[in-house]
């Protein structure tokens, strides 16, 4: 059932010229396109090339910690593990969801275009330019120090010229302008597009979840523009405002970081737990258990991010609270509650049973690794005692429960939204093996990083050395197992995702269904892929189940 | 064409003309955080050395008050044109606009050439650090505002902003008192709070 049978070569009514008027001034390609469809699979596409980029990277990092001896010393090391951590961290999950959210939010809302379509395909080549010089920057000489990832230093211990160092400050600027731009655009999108009767409690939780995410990253995100603008300054001309010598100057490089930092690691939940929302409620086969709660649940993850700031060795000093821990502990119970109001959708649904259910079950597992993990540390002897700053634990729980689960999130959003994507269902098969090596890897390498942790090993030194370094030799080689099953992982999903773009391209369009989930929102309205309007006619929304309206409007007798 | 089955009853209707607005809107939250950002850093580092501008160099009142009068007249033109466009003056509202581009060009001239004349430098010291900052941030939201202003001048010459979709009208004059403000924000750290 769809709104669109087939995809029509002209949309028959006369809306369309909002998209196609634009056309005008400029031709369509890659750089001027203002299909946000098109966009958005350009930044997945990104997304994931930079991630094998940033996997890669890590596989080296931890390759050397697996045994005595070091090939990658001093700053090239440095360099690298700000590489992996920056590029894993600014241009890998927010790509995805950037992506996700570019193509889906306009059909989920009932939306033609993006508020600003030309504008997002701006903020894409900016990111995905400012990704390669941020790349490139490696190869530009030395640059002045450790990078900008070293949460407890002076990002960069001396101050000179350095074409490195001038080259990584400005991609990360152009990076962080253009999410600001695209977060613009997506929240003026869902405030301004919304079809008809699409009030903002009937807005699907995926897009609900971009809204919020949206503005806070519209506040967080300037912060550290206006950061890396003084660190730009400050190291290209030496002016010494970063100075240890100069008061006040490492608490305040702490806050600009942090004050963008902290919540942006843990903002890509948001978009997880909203996409996952959604893909709960369409394979329950049932409307969402409160959904009105849910929502709120995602917008207090939001909001509570921002509460972390104070967490952490770092800025504990700088914040005057007496358990930082706490407001960290905080963001977990929307969470919490948020998996309660799915397994509360599931129980007495009849489930079908889809590859994308099986990454809400690994998102779930991780984060429950990630809290059983939170329980037995104090009772441990870590680096940096309860908070666990300066141990190789935490780099454990970094990547099981900030990397891990929300990339899984991503992934089981994109196997679920796959056949409006590409216009066919990703393989399955595929889907369950690509599964299984990113939880087994994941939880491999948060395992590795754990054990060392709680055997007193530290993060963030380039070789292991003392009397347990065997011990940690030995954690540190179950890391890196777990990497390779990670790097697998992404790899059979780009297997994946080309062969079903190939196999779509031909298939005939009777076998593209624009709704092979009978699902209740408006993205499943539409054909697979939607036509470049999105929709032939703009529909009038009734309920937060238009799609689920219809068919019982379809179904009674008149 | 191909067939179509319409399965919802439509809610077409006309391009909402306040998406300009909460895009320029959201956009200058984002610009105002910036600026807020290099105050704290401002005042953090004052709080340590607590000598501005540093012994020796002298920051003429003279030029921050043209630059500031330049300033107000920009913002002061945005809503002149938002005010000849909900009365479909369409010559008057392209005027307005023009003079805002115009005021922004002329800021940004000056501005660039007051830090070049003044004696603060980031390769001496923190003050001179943040005294780039804050001009290179007011510079480049005195462009971006110039572009909207003419885009606004455009769009109005193209009829496509008037009385019934004033929207675009809007953006130009919201976005034109970010500018101002953003300029006035600097002035009073830098030039007025010496």
């Amino acid at each position: 059932m769809t709104l669109t049978v087939s995809r029509p070569a002209q949309p028959p009514d006369a809306p369309s010229s909002e998209v196609a008027g634009a056309s005008l001034l400029l031709p369509e390609s890659p750089f001027t396109t203002s299909d946000h469809k098109r966009i958005g699979r350009y930044y997945i596409a990104a997304g994931i090339l930079f991630v094998l980029v940033g996997t890669a990277i890590a596989l080296l990092l931890e390759l050397q910690l697996s045994s005595s001896g070091a090939n990658i010393t001093g700053n090239d090391y440095d360099r690298l593990f700000s590489l992996h951590t920056t590029v894993s961290s600014l241009l890998f999950l927010p790509l995805l969801f950037t992506g996700l959210a570019t193509y889906l939010v306009p059909l989920q809302i009932g939306a033609r275009r993006l508020a600003f379509p030309r504008l997002q395909a701006l903020a894409f080549w900016g990111t995905f330019f400012g990704g390669l010089c941020l790349l490139g920057s490696y190869t530009f000489g030395k640059p002045n120090g450790w990078g900008i990832a070293y949460p407890t230093a002076l990002p960069f211990a001396k101050a000179g010229a350095s074409r490195a160092t001038d080259l990584w400050c400005g991609a990360l600027m152009l990076i962080a302008l253009c999410s600001v731009l695209a977060a613009a655009n997506l929240f003026t999108t869902v405030l301004k597009l919304r079809a008809p009767g699409m009030t903002m409690v009937r807005v699907p939780a995926f897009s609900w979840s971009v809204l919020a995410v949206s503005a806070a990253v519209l506040v967080a995100t300037p912060v550290f523009i206006g950061g890396l603008l003084l660190l730009y300054l400050d190291e290209h001309f030496g002016g010494g405002l970063f100075r240890p010598t100069q008061d006040h100057a490492n608490l305040l490089w702490q806050h600009f970081l942090w004050l963008y930092g902290r919540p942006d690691v843990y903002l890509v939940v948001v978009p997880a737990l909203g996409g996952l929302t959604d893909v709960v409620a369409t394979h329950a086969r049932r409307p969402l258990l409160q959904s009105l709660a849910a929502k709120a649940l995602i917008f207090a993850v939001a909001v509570l991010c921002f509460g972390v700031l104070a967490s952490g060795q770092s800025i504990e000093k700088a914040v005057l609270l007496p358990t930082p821990s706490v407001l960290s502990l905080l963001v977990a119970a929307p969470i919490g509650l948020l998996a309660l109001l799915w397994l509360g959708t599931i129980r007495p649904a009849v489930l079908r049973f889809h590859v994308s259910m099986l990454y809400v079950l690994g998102f779930l597992v991780l984060l429950l690794a990630g809290a059983v993990n939170g329980v037995i540390a104090p009772s441990q002897h870590l680096q940096g005692g309860l908070t666990g700053a300066g141990s190789a634990w935490t780099v454990g729980q970094v990547h099981a429960v900030l990397f891990g689960a929300p990339t899984l999130a991503a992934f089981g959003a994109i196997y679920h939204w796959g056949p409006k994507i590409y216009g066919k269902a990703l393989n399955a098969i595929l889907g369950v093996l690509q599964w299984l090596l990113l939880l087994g890897g994941f939880l491999l390498a948060a395992l590795g990083s754990w054990l060392a942790g709680y055997d007193g090993a530290p993060w963030h030194v380039t070789t292991y050395t003392g009397p347990d370094a065997h011990s940690w030799f030995a954690d540190a080689r179950i890391g890196v197992a777990g990497g390779v099953l990670v790097a697998l992982g992404l790899l059979v999903f780009v297997a994946n995702a080309s062969m079903t773009w190939a196999l779509a391209r031909k298939a005939p369009e009777d076998d593209r269904p624009g709704d092979p989930y009978e699902a209740s929102t408006l993205e499943w309205a539409t054909s697979s892929p939607p036509p470049e309007d999105d929709f032939d006619v703009i529909p009038d929304v009734r309920s937060d189940a238009p799609l689920a309206d219809w068919r019982e409007a379809e179904s009674s007798p008149t | 064409m191909a067939a179509t089955q319409l399965a919802l009853p439509s809610g077409e209707r006309k391009a909402d003309p306040s998406v300009a607005v909460y895009g320029i809107l959201a956009l200058s939250v984002a610009v105002l955080v910036v600026m807020g950002t290099l105050v704290g850093a401002y005042l953090a580092i004052r709080a340590g050395t607590k000598v501005f501008p540093p012994n020796g160099v002298v920051l003429q009142d003279y030029y921050s008050n043209i630059l500031g009068g330049t300033a107000l007249i920009a913002g002061f033109g945005g809503w002149w044109a938002l005010y000849a466009v909900r009365r479909d003056e369409r010559r008057q509202a392209v005027v307005a606009l023009a003079m805002t581009a115009f005021m922004d060009a002329a800021l940004i001239n000056l501005m660039t050439y007051v830090i070049r004349s003044s004696a603060l430098s980031p390769r001496t010291d923190a003050y001179g650090v943040l005294y780039y900052a804050f001009n290179i941030a007011v510079i480049a939201i005195t462009a971006t505002g110039m572009v909207v202003a003419l885009v606004a001048m455009f769009r109005v010459l193209g009829g496509q902003v008037t009385s019934g979709e004033p929207g675009v009208g809007w953006a130009a004059a919201w976005y034109g008192t970010v500018v101002t403000l953003s300029f006035l924000i600097m002035y009073f750290f830098i030039y007025d709070l010496q």
